[in-house]
């Protein structure tokens, strides 16, 4: 009896629910305009998962002198590693902001490096005009690879790679910086230095606050 | 009582709904899906560049027409495109763009943009008598209204293959993830309260009709 009766309320709510998520789908789609455009995000969401290394990846790219650098100069201190074009407000929005960072961090072993995916006489006339006092990379397809090891095949700028001491990456932020974004991602390093906390942890905590921002 | 809650709770399926339900609470609580809900970046922010910029091309009377299809939040600069020949014996002229919106930032000014979509047409003419397929590359650029901006975009359009002929990406490579936090929410909360629901309802209908 108890099986006559309830087997059927199951699969009936089973139904209704399959039904709901199903109408919900349809009612998302149709109500969001453009379809085919739905259909692109989607399919391209689909196939695409950002890999970001453990560490930062051994480079070197040129200074605003030509002379290569490699990433080994700044071993010991822990980065915000800057990507921008000088075509892009929103990077040059972000670089008085940087700038501060690395004046405010740098005798705590802190830097910030810039590398501008530009032409070099472009960048050093910004820097020049800007006065941007942190160290300065620039680079076409060498950069360009190495925003591809980072795990950001589509390159779009700013974003910003904040590593350890160690070199290990603790986070990635893809668009223009804020400061409290910024602050929160630091406080969570310095936490991660200071108590050897469990790098894992410190992640999923930033993750939790991205996800909030 | 402890008894039924005992059989109530060895049923496979209050286990598969419960499990459910609890992914669904946790993701809706953390904001992205429960499978990439630890990756220390904020990438589900943007679109990736091939869904914040949608295009295609078509050959009518004689002209190129290009279409864009920019997501909301999104725009493309007017001034950044361009279109050039890309096959054997194909001149291309100057594309004919419409007006565009006005942005003004601090750096470049008053610029004219393109929102939600943009429809360029492009006189062409071919010396190689048919013999080539027809290519266009086509290059454009644009940003988030969030700060980022897209590397210049640059794409191969074969228009020939039909009314609506659509670009071949050069290097697509994984990227951006897609934003779609605010929706999942919704589904994920939805979902997961149906899937409490339905585990209560068959938990309570155990009690109700505990013969065996």
């Amino acid at each position: 009896l108890r099986q006559l009766r309830t087997a059927p309320i199951l699969w009936g709510l089973l139904t209704i629910f399959a039904a709901a998520i199903a109408g919900g789908y349809v009612y998302h789609r149709l109500t969001l305009g453009d379809h085919s455009t739905r259909v692109a995000a989607e399919t391209a969401s689909a196939a695409r998962i950002v890999t970001i290394p453990e560490v930062l990846p051994k480079f070197t790219l040129s200074n605003l002198h030509g002379e290569p650098v490699p990433v080994s100069t700044w071993a010991g201190q822990s980065l915000i590693i800057n990507f921008w074009a000088t075509w892009c407000a929103p990077c040059r929005r972000e670089i008085p902001l940087l700038k501060s960072l690395d004046n405010e961090r740098r005798a705590k072993g802190m830097r910030v490096i810039g590398i501008a995916v530009d032409d070099r006489e472009a960048v050093a006339a910004y820097a020049a005009k800007m006065q941007i006092g942190y160290p300065l990379l620039v680079g076409e397809q060498d950069a360009l690879d190495l925003i591809a090891a980072l795990g950001v095949a589509e390159p779009a700028f700013p974003f910003s790679v904040f590593t350890d001491r160690r070199g290990r990456i603790v986070s990635l932020h893809l668009g223009e910086l804020h400061r409290p974004v910024a602050e929160e991602i630091l406080a969570k390093i310095d936490d991660l230095e200071q108590h050897q906390r469990d790098i894992g942890e410190v992640r999923r905590e930033i993750a939790a606050d991205l996800a909030r921002f | 009582m402890a008894r039924r809650y005992r059989e109530t709770m060895t049923k496979p399926f209050v286990w598969v709904f419960a499990v459910f339900g609890a992914c669904c609470a946790a993701s809706a609580l953390a904001g992205k899906p429960w499978w990439m809900a630890n990756s220390p970046d904020n990438a589900d922010h943007f679109l990736p560049p091939d869904a914040a910029f949608k295009v295609s091309g078509a050959v009518v009377d004689d002209m190129l027409v290009l279409r864009w299809v920019i997501a909301d939040g999104y725009y493309l600069y007017r001034s950044k495109i361009k279109v050039e020949a890309d096959s054997p014996g194909l001149r291309v002229g100057p594309p004919e763009l419409p007006e565009g919106q006005t942005k003004t930032d601090e750096f470049f000014g008053t610029q004219e943009i393109y929102l939600q979509q943009a429809t360029a047409r492009v006189p062409f003419s071919r010396e190689d008598a048919g013999a080539h397929p027809l290519h266009f590359r086509v290059t454009y650029q644009g940003c988030a209204e969030q700060g980022l901006c897209y590397q210049p975009i640059v794409k191969t359009l074969m228009p020939q293959d039909g009314p609506l002929a659509h670009d071949s990406p050069r290097g697509a490579s994984p990227g951006v993830r897609q934003s779609a936090t605010s929706q999942w929410i919704w589904v994920a909360l939805g979902g997961g309260l149906l899937a409490f629901f339905v585990a209560g309802i068959a938990a309570r209908s155990r009690r109700s009709h505990p013969d065996r």
